[in-house]
């Protein structure tokens, strides 16, 4: 079964490489990108070999920490993962899970990140080698267990994730881990701006390392270094932990595969609503309290029914996530270096505004095929544009709000509060403008309704880095030009304050009317084909 | 205006996809007031078809009237005039069946009221009711279909295209589709349908094309296409019947 597999994920992705022959360039891309890092990787490996025994030992477990939180985080983040043994492909073969793991198992191994960083992994154990025989087999045998369970805990993390965000209760966890984290970078920020940098990696950072150490995500990373010391017994505790925590992921990893194979996840929750919100939205007053207007209901009904897309589709969900995750995790990380926040933390809700806006640059292709209906309905494409422009405005505004007041206020620079709001908030309207359009123009074909939201991308890769790329050219055309402003207020002062709140809201709004209507027009123009582009 | 003789005219069209032509140059009249049947094997081209006589599919040449006015350079006068139920694709799937309907109402420009009316008799006519409240995702296949076809009945079109309307929809279901259908065509409406089912479209259609390899084989009432014998007889002579008819000996148990 296991050569059975292996020859069924080759064969898969001989047929992809000719279907779609710029994926085998990136692939070669990256494993060019990879040896390419092998020198590097030799010469700090060799440095690291004349350090002490506790250098090496914190420089392994620093690194392999990192590298099990990048395993973990990168698959849920990241679409265009190897979707070539998907588990739930198997479904309608009714093969049990304990015959296909073996093959899954090894397959994992065999994508170009599992060898790179397998490879990483020996050359982090390798440092061991100006010591004995045995410390240097105790590094290895450490650091490749360790690997072991990064690969295993990536897929266990995606099956499971895409398990979590379907139900209610699974996206309070997610959110409640999201809190969590956010807490525990704020408490490295406190411990920073109390005792300083140097303290902080003196004592805390020390703590924590010592901590990881004893776990197993970092026992494989010390055992060598007990070894060193004559701590026989703590080395090979260590060394167990490691392979116990390994084969304990592989059959969690098993479990989840045997519990996708029958359950799909196509399902939703089978919840009921007895309110029908569309009708609610299109009934309502607009905002200025008059009754609505024929095409003020159309863009209210796409709006709403958007909206609901970002509350209820673990695909829109996971997004949101990722949306709100990196800023604050990325901005909290440089409060912890910095050693407090000063006033360059404003530029995190515009990080935040800047990172939603460009996010939607495939923001069509996640309705899939589902959007024959407004095709075939004749709605102008400015309307609908407009009513998803405004569904993502609907949570984006307040989120973007809430981060500017949390950096203005940490920062404790009130006086700023309104440039740096109107700013934010002109960036997330220009991107979401500029988005609408490579929407319309670029779309790349993602997880179709009801699949994984962390499954690979169905589509072409190249397709989707054309997309991306276009998209991040708009957006660093026009963002600056809303952005420039404020800058010039922090360097110079003056009527810069009262001309960056002026330019931003102007600028975005209008950079944002003239999207949609651009996205609009194409949408019309293009509605006979962009159902094979995205589906 | 006078009314146009057909309600749905297909001229020359053409649809390739790489190397593979689907729709080989279709001509085709669909008179208004006829219950249309589209009928060809797995491949013919059917879907290809209709999508593009729906606005759906961008065809590579040849041109689409419904009811005289050019789909693809008038595509807003056009479609109102149809509605569609096209087959295989997603729906909005994390709106309710109530929702969704008023959603393609409201798309349609119909005023709140109206939507709310129509909603909740067409809920009640295609037997929905359960699935008002549940979420399309939760669906069956069959209540998918039928909220697709509240979906394009919601604004009274003239003109209804619908692919494989029968598919997955179960006996009771399906004989309250026929009814809905029959009356529609009797007040003068056109139905188009693509089906597999040859008793169906016997049953059904006073007008047949059969379809194969993105050509039209033939076309015009069910009694000069099907000739002395059934369809189904008609149906394998044009479009030809299994090459290698092999006997799978090793699938008896006895």
């Amino acid at each position: 079964m296991v050569a059975t597999l292996l020859r069924l994920r080759w064969r898969i992705l001989y047929h992809q490489f000719r279907r779609d022959w710029w994926r085998l360039l990136f692939v070669i891309a990256g494993a060019i990108w990879s040896l390419s890092v092998v020198p590097g990787l030799a010469i700090g490996s060799a440095r690291l070999a004349a350090e002490s025994a506790a250098v090496r030992s914190d420089a392994m477990l620093t690194l392999g920490a990192l590298f099990a939180l990048a395993w973990i985080v990168v698959p849920l983040l990241a679409t265009g993962v190897d979707d070539t043994l998907d588990p739930a492909r198997f479904a309608p073969w009714g093969i049990e899970a304990r015959r296909i793991m073996p093959g899954l198992a090894v397959a994992a191994f065999t994508t170009v990140p599992a060898i790179f960083f397998v490879a990483v992994a020996a050359v982090m154990g390798s440092v061991w080698r100006t010591d004995s025989v045995e410390v240097l087999l105790t590094g290895l045998a450490g650091a490749l267990l360790t690997a072991a369970s990064w690969v295993f805990s990536a897929r266990l993390a995606a099956l499971w994730g895409g398990r979590l965000i379907v139900s209610r209760s699974g996206r309070a966890t997610v959110i409640g881990t999201v809190v969590a984290l956010f807490g525990g970078i704020v408490a490295g920020a406190v411990a920073v701006r109390r005792d300083g940098l140097e303290s902080f990696i003196d004592y805390e950072l020390a703590s924590v390392l010592k901590g990881l150490g004893l776990t197993p995500l970092g026992a494989g990373f010390t055992a060598p270094r007990s070894l060193f010391e004559g701590d026989t017994v703590g080395a090979v505790w260590r060394l167990a932990l490691t392979a116990g925590w390994a084969v304990l992921l592989f059959f969690a990893w098993r479990s989840a595969v045997a519990y996708t194979l029958v359950h799909p996840i196509m399902r939703g929750s089978g919840s009921h609503r007895r309110d029908d919100a569309i009708l609610n939205a299109v009934s309502a007053p607009d905002f200025t309290g008059k009754s609505r207007t024929p095409r003020s209901r159309m863009i209210a009904a796409v709006r709403q029914r958007t909206l609901r897309s970002w509350r209820a589709d673990p695909r829109y969900l996971a997004q949101l996530v990722a949306a709100l995750l990196l800023p604050t995790v990325g901005g909290g990380m440089a409060i912890v270096v910095a050693g407090g926040a000063g006033v360059w933390i404003t530029v995190l809700p515009i990080a935040l505004a800047l990172g939603v806006g460009w996010g939607r640059h495939n923001d069509l292709a996640y309705d899939s095929s589902a959007v024959w209906l407004d095709i075939v309905s004749g709605v102008s494409g400015r309307d609908l544009m407009a009513g998803r422009l405004l569904a993502t405005l609907q949570w984006a505004g307040p989120a973007v709000l809430l981060a500017c007041i949390a950096a203005v206020g940490s920062a404790g620079r009130w006086d700023v509060f309104a440039p740096v709001t109107a700013t934010a908030l002109g960036v997330l309207a220009a991107g979401l403008g500029v988005s609408s359009v490579t929407a319309v123009a670029l779309p790349y074909r993602v997880p179709a309704p009801g699949e994984s939201p962390f499954g690979a991308d169905a589509g072409s890769i190249g397709a989707s880095l054309i997309g991306q790329a276009v998209s991040s050219l708009g957006t660093g055309v026009v963002v600056p030009l809303v952005a420039a402003p404020l800058l010039a207020a922090f360097m110079w002062g003056g009527g810069w304050w009262v001309l960056s709140v002026v330019v931003s809201i102007v600028l975005g709004v209008a950079v944002a009317i003239l999207g949609v209507r651009a996205a609009g027009s194409l949408f019309e123009a293009r509605a006979g084909k962009l159902i094979a582009a995205v589906s | 205006m006078t009314t146009p003789v057909n309600a749905i005219e297909l001229r020359g069209l053409y649809k390739r996809f790489g190397r593979t032509v689907a729709v080989a140059g279709i001509d085709l009249d669909i008179p208004v007031g006829s219950f249309y049947g589209v009928l060809g094997p797995n491949g013919a081209g059917k879907t290809t078809t209709l999508s593009m006589a729906t606005g759906l599919l961008t065809p590579d040449a040849g041109s689409v009237r419904v009811y005289g006015i050019d789909l693809w350079q008038e595509p807003s006068r056009a479609k109102p005039y149809l509605g569609v139920l096209p087959d295989g694709l997603h729906t909005f799937d994390r709106l309710t069946g109530s929702e969704l309907i008023t959603y393609a109402g409201t798309l349609r420009g119909l005023d709140p009221d109206v939507v709310r009316e129509r909603r909740d008799d067409l809920l009640a006519a295609l037997d929905l009711g359960d699935a008002a409240t549940s979420l399309v995702t939760d669906f069956s296949a069959g209540m998918a279909k039928k909220v697709g076809l509240a979906c394009a009945l919601v604004h009274a079109p003239r003109v209804l295209v619908l692919d494989e309307p029968f598919e997955a929809v179960d006996p009771v279901s399906g004989a309250a589709i026929r009814t809905i259908l029959q009356s529609f065509v009797a007040s003068g409406g056109t139905v188009v349908i693509s089906s597999h089912v040859m008793a169906l479209v016997e049953r059904l259609c006073d007008r047949v094309a059969i379809v194969g390899k993105g050509q039209v084989l033939t076309a015009g009432t069910l009694d000069e296409v099907r000739g002395d014998g059934d369809l189904e007889r008609r149906f394998v002579e044009l479009v030809g019947d299994v090459a290698d008819q092999r006997d799978l000996a090793w699938l008896r148990h006895s």
